[in-house]
């Protein structure tokens, strides 16, 4: 029963050792003078101390990456340039194609101006990507790479081997309507690791809504790594809906990090449906007072998928408000997991924390595991949880089939409504059609498969 | 005249906002004093004012309860004093049952007083003639209090309380609202028979209906904090027509 | 002042000076030498008259915890133990070898559990009441010092004696379960305890008999550097049935003391066993200084089909209490389940919880906990439910309360959900938040002052813990939980 933090003794893996070298490897190649080169190589000599997450490491109970990172990644840098095929691009802006927006694209984890279109936007907002930010040593990048310096593995690994991202910043009392769409491409062909980080602030009373989809070549193994640090000014809005359709070879790590201030409000919606190995974090600081996070989402999974969402929901200042919804549904010999915490500072008095969790076991060898928690250091809060995990309603499935709806049907409509429990903040009805539809595909892939 | 409660230019504080603006009332022993006045108006205000409730701050004003500086006191205080409280929304106390709850109240006050305590069957015996009474049936006295009571019975409840406390004083905050016209029958009844000479009481409703029952000596209108007009019984009856669109609000 | 940060210091100012077990009983004592290595375990094996194969168990166990590092993951803070600063055998003097009957026991002592409450002559218990309904299994320090109604007990075929008895009387039944349910290599504590045992109960109730009496132990802890591992060891077999209560309180020392229990329950097909705890070791003075280490791993192991445990617990003692009472479900049809109620006041530490393991098919297990932290103490839920891949149709429903009291303590909640198990249901439900204002008027309204309006809305919350509990320490603990927070007189 030892806890291990630092696993320094411990024999490296072939992955823990494939990161370092691909580091020296291409460091030279990322954007970013020396001040850049001096926090990537700090993180790179964290990451090289603690290892990847395994064994012990509370916060990745439920997923030992020591383990299940068992090849080494990534054998081969991509360029990054190249010919996209239509239909990797038409994959990854998915769902959300028919949608007015505007749109970065990111292939292999390289902007790609010519693909990308931002003039919806305009002006109303100053966006550059994050290499170009680290080209010109701006301020703000370097002070938001600085203060989310962390000691957990994977963040380190996105500060050391960050190639890109979207930088974007919304000024005071702009109100963006248009939203602004982050596409993800990772191509079929060599295995490759692209690591990017978005940066966006919000200004205040400001507000804006992004999409974030991650796509890849169907069956290409790859390793991406993103993080986004969102920055909300008092009284602005963030609203992100992110569609996590990789490879099912894939691995996808993708962190939210944001932080609210007084009166700020966040909306997240994470709908995971591809990868193999995924881990989904959201970290909210409710920094100013009666800050409002909303966060939730939904996992479908199938084959042997491995999805991890762990939430952190930290009221900091008083009156904040949050809530976690979340739905799972595994299939196959799928492992879902959730983790989710409320924690309340000792001052944040009159906190208001709730959490739900719901899984569904589609098959016998699907998993589940659910780690809901409160921590609570003030007295006058009201918090609570729940958390189920269980099959479909026989009753409910009977009554469909005694209506005359085939089983498949049925079950079919019982999941669709199950995960529409998650949907509920999703107001904007263009947007919930999409993730319904993306629902309900993977739904007929799933009875076109067993049928 | 003599007096049981003078209340003399009260002014009352809830979250740092004025709801009581100067409130005067002089009630005698025995007499019953009806409130009436638009939702708002600071009746229920009043009522918590009276009987202690912490986040209610007093300005201005003073409040004399047998000769006592009521506001001095702390809610227990009051309740042992004889001021008795039928909440608006009675609270639900999840696992005390409600016989527990009646009898802790019971002895609490009775100790206060340094009265002796009430052995079990003689507060039993007291408890079920009294519930008899009122209607509330013996399964109700086992469940935790008000818990999963329905409207009209968390107020048969509050009114079994008063009946059992027989407190001097009475603030009925709306006790009709809720109940059926069966149910209202009973529960004046239930006032009415605590009335006596030397009770008095203070019966907040919206409907002349209750006063037709529980027939006041006077009525007060309340309206943004302030007693605007005082009449007798036949005031109710003149603004059951006429509402308060007179007294500055809107139709009620 | 609002009177509800009056309440809260209040509370928080008291608790630790209501402690009424806190007296030391002056008796003559023998001791094993200062400190642990294998010369002490022999010793106490010695003092035991053990079968050698018990001292290699023992030994073994040691060899083995030497290896291991104290596990840091509870959310509970404390120096660290001084291991080699401990004594690990202590025993009242007695008369003559052999084992004792209640005329060679000390007066002293038998008057020290009068005081508890406690009375273990026959004839006073008798005095008392008519019928007799519950053995009493003394232990002080290490020892235990008598046990009542044997006799009683035997002529059903019953056996309730000191496990250090056992060992001598059924070796065989002893030596078929002992560690069959928490292996020596459990945990740092269970292995240390499986080293250094000195006493505790041991409990058989054979196939098909319905314990008459209620057996209970009782733990007092007395000795100064004294660390108490006791060992209680509960079969119930086909069809049996049995309730155990426990027991304990410590006197008010300024140094902290160790105990390091071990509780092993086995229940075969039909069987129950309902194992009932009031905690009440010393929990240190309002500064914090002193009080009881309360490390303890209680296991039940439900082998049979519609084998059945049921845990409850009411904490308010110790400085710190780690513990997690578990069932593994190894039946078909098997159930747990798990009331706990824990107060935690002054500077308490709490991390508490449960296990429920679900192997077998249809098991069902149930969780309630109730926390209520006051002054600037804390209090964790820590539980696991798992349903294996053969447990079909395994059902559990947890629900997990917690009440604070004053804005220095703090209360935390977590909880593990396995389901590898399609067809199993998992409900899980938490709430953390404060007595509410709104009911704490109405009670005062009423005429009830803020410290008896703050116990009855605490009872209440307890109520469907406190149901489970056995008749006569329903009460005790009732008036312990109004105790526990005691202090709100204005
Ligand atoms: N905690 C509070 N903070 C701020 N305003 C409050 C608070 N409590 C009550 N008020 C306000 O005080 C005013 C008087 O409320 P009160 O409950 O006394 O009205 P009422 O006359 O009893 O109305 P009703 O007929 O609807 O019962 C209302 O405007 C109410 O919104
Ligand atoms: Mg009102």
């Amino acid at each position: 029963m030892t806890h291990l933090t630092t696993q320094g003794n411990i024999k490296k893996t072939a992955a823990e050792k494939a990161f370092p070298a691909l580091y020296d490897k291409i460091a030279p190649g990322l954007p970013g003078g020396k001040a850049v080169r001096r926090l990537r190589n700090k993180a790179m000599e964290d990451f090289k101390a603690s290892g990847l997450p395994g064994r012990g490491v509370e916060a990745w109970k439920y997923t030992n990456l020591r383990q299940l990172l068992t090849d080494s990644y990534p054998p081969a840098v991509p360029a990054g340039g190249g010919v996209l095929m239509n239909t990797d691009e038409a994959a990854s802006h998915g769902a959300f194609s028919t949608l007015e927006r505007a749109t970065m694209v990111f292939v292999d984890g390289h902007y790609r101006p010519e693909l990308s279109d931002i003039s919806a936007i305009g002006d109303k907002a100053r966006i550059m990507t994050l290499a170009q930010a680290l080209e010109t040593e701006d301020t703000r990048a370097l002070d938001t790479l600085v203060s989310a310096a962390d000691a957990d593995p994977l963040i380190n690994l996105t500060l050391a081997m960050m190639r890109d991202g979207a930088m974007v910043s919304i000024p005071d009392g702009v109100r963006i309507k248009t939203p602004l769409h982050f596409v993800h491409i990772n191509r079929t062909g060599a295995s490759c690791a692209n690591t990017t980080r978005h940066i966006v602030h919000v200004g205040k009373g400001a507000a804006l809504k992004i999409f974030q989809t991650h796509a890849g070549s169907e069956n290409a193994t790859y390793f991406t790594n993103t993080l986004f640090i969102a920055q909300i000014g008092n009284e602005g809005q963030l609203t992100r809906v992110k569609v996590q359709g990789d490879s099912l070879s894939a691995f996808h790590f993708g962190h939210l990090r944001a932080e609210l201030g007084e009166k700020a409000k966040l909306r997240d919606f994470t709908l995971n449906l591809g990868g193999h190995v995924v881990r989904s974090e959201v970290d909210v600081a409710l920094a100013g007072n009666a800050a409002d996070a909303h966060v939730s989402g939904a996992y479908l999974l199938s084959g042997k998928q491995h999805c991890d969402t762990s939430i952190m929901m930290d009221h900091q200042r008083p009156g904040g408000t949050s809530q976690q919804q979340f739905r799972g549904v595994v299939d196959d010999g799928a492992q879902g997991i959730f983790q989710g915490k409320v924690r309340v500072a000792p001052d944040a008095q009159k906190s208001d924390g709730r959490q739900m969790v719901r899984a569904l076991l589609l098959s016998e060898r699907a998993s589940h595991f659910a780690k809901p928690e409160l921590e609570i250091f003030a007295d006058d809060v009201q918090c609570a949880h729940g958390a189920t995990a269980g099959e479909l309603d026989d009753e409910a499935l009977f009554f469909l089939r005694a209506r005359g709806i085939p089983e498949p049907r049925a079950k079919a409509l019982l999941i669709t409504g199950f995960i529409g429990e998650a949907l509920d903040d999703i107001t904007d009805l263009d947007i919930r059609d999409r993730l319904e539809e993306l629902t309900q595909n993977w739904l007929d892939r799933r009875s076109g498969e067993t049928s | 005249m003599k007096s049981l409660m003078k209340i003399e230019n009260l002014h009352a504080e809830v979250g740092g906002k004025e709801i009581l603006k100067g409130i005067n009332l002089n009630i005698a022993p025995g007499q019953v004093h009806a409130i009436m006045g638009p939702n708002g108006s600071g009746k229920s205000t009043l009522s918590n004012v009276l009987a202690g409730r912490d986040d209610y701050v007093v300005t201005k004003g003073s409040v004399s309860f047998m000769g006592e500086n009521l506001l001095e006191m702390a809610p227990e205080e009051r309740a042992a004093a004889g001021i008795f409280l039928a909440f608006q929304y009675p609270l639900e106390i999840p696992g005390v049952a409600t016989m527990t709850f009646l009898k802790t109240a019971i002895n609490a006050q009775r100790k206060t007083r340094g009265e002796d305590e009430l052995s079990t069957p003689a507060f039993m015996r007291f408890v079920r003639e009294k519930s008899a009474l009122l209607g509330v049936k013996d399964e109700m006295l086992k469940r935790p209090l008000n818990v999963g009571f329905s409207g009209g019975e968390k107020k048969r409840n509050e009114i079994l309380q008063m009946a059992l406390l027989e407190p001097a004083f009475c603030i009925l905050d709306e006790t009709d609202s809720g109940l059926d016209i069966d149910a209202l029958k009973v529960v004046s009844e239930g006032v009415n028979a605590l009335r006596d000479k030397e009770r008095s009481m203070l019966v907040i409703t919206h409907y002349q209906r209750l006063l037709d029952y529980i027939v006041p000596d006077f009525v007060h209108v309340l309206s943004n904090g302030r007693v605007v007009r005082s009449g007798g019984k036949d005031l109710a009856l003149e603004l059951e027509k006429s509402g308060y669109a007179e007294y500055g609000a809107d139709a009620a | 002042m609002t009177a509800k940060t009056k309440t809260a210091e209040q509370v928080a100012g008291i608790g630790v000076e209501q402690y009424k077990y806190g007296f030391v009983t002056d008796i003559e004592t023998e001791k094993a030498p200062r400190g642990l290595n294998e010369d002490t375990i022999r010793f106490i094996s010695a003092k035991k008259n053990e079968p050698e194969w018990m001292l290699e168990w023992r030994l073994d166990a040691y060899r083995r915890w030497l290896t291991l590092e104290e596990p840091t993951w509870a959310k509970v803070h404390y120096p660290r133990i001084d291991f080699q600063d401990l004594y690990y055998y202590s025993a009242p003097k007695k008369k003559g070898d052999g084992p004792q009957s209640l005329d060679d026991v000390d007066p002293e002592l038998l008057d020290t559990y009068k005081k508890l409450g406690i009375p273990l002559r026959e004839q006073e218990i008798l005095a008392g009441v008519e019928n007799p309904t519950m053995a009493v299994d003394a232990v002080f320090d290490s020892v235990s010092v008598v046990t009542t109604f044997k006799e009683n007990l035997s002529r059903a075929g019953v056996i309730f004696c000191p496990i250090s008895e056992a060992l001598q009387s059924h070796p065989e039944l002893v030596r078929k379960y002992l560690g069959t349910v928490v292996p020596v290599t459990d945990n740092f504590y269970a292995t240390l305890n499986a080293a250094v045992f000195s006493d505790g109960s041991f409990v058989y109730i054979p196939e098909g008999v319905h314990c008459p009496m209620e057996l209970s132990t009782y733990f007092r802890i007395n000795e100064q550097n004294t660390g108490q591992f006791e060992r209680t060891l509960i079969i119930a077999d086909k069809g049996a049935y049995v309730s155990y209560l426990e027991g304990c309180t410590a006197p008010q020392r300024d140094e902290n003391q160790l105990h390091a229990a071990v509780v092993e329950l086995i229940v075969h097909d039909d069987a129950e066993i309902k194992y009932s705890t009031v905690q009440n070791w010393y929990p240190g003075d309002k500064d914090g200084k002193g009080g009881i280490y309360n490390f303890v791993t209680k296991r039940a192991d439900c082998r049979g089909r519609n084998s059945k445990v049921s845990w409850t617990q009411v904490e308010t003692g110790s400085a710190i209490t780690w513990k997690y009472p578990s069932c593994v479900l190894r039946g078909d049809n098997s159930q747990g389940e798990f009331y706990s109620i824990a107060i935690s006041n002054g500077h308490q530490q709490v991390d508490s919880g449960t296990k429920m393991i679900h192997l077998g098919k249809n098991t069902k297990s149930r969780i309630i906990s109730k926390g209520i932290s006051a002054g600037v103490s804390s209090s964790t839920y820590r539980g696991l439910v798992s349903a294996h891949r053969k447990a079909s149709g395994a059902r559990n429903y947890t629900q997990c309360d917690s009440l604070l009291i004053g804005d220095k303590c703090s209360a935390h909640t977590v909880p593990y959900m396995e389901t590898r198990n399609m067809s199993a249901t998992f409900e899980h439900e938490a709430t953390t938040s404060k007595i509410s204002d709104d009911q704490l008027f109405y009670c005062r309204q009423r005429g009830l002052n803020e410290e008896e309006a703050v116990a009855l809305i605490v009872n209440g919350f307890c109520k469907d813990v406190l149901q489970h509990l056995p008749m006569e320490f329903a009460v005790e603990a009732q008036k312990l939980v109004g105790i526990s927070l005691e202090g709100s007189v204005g």
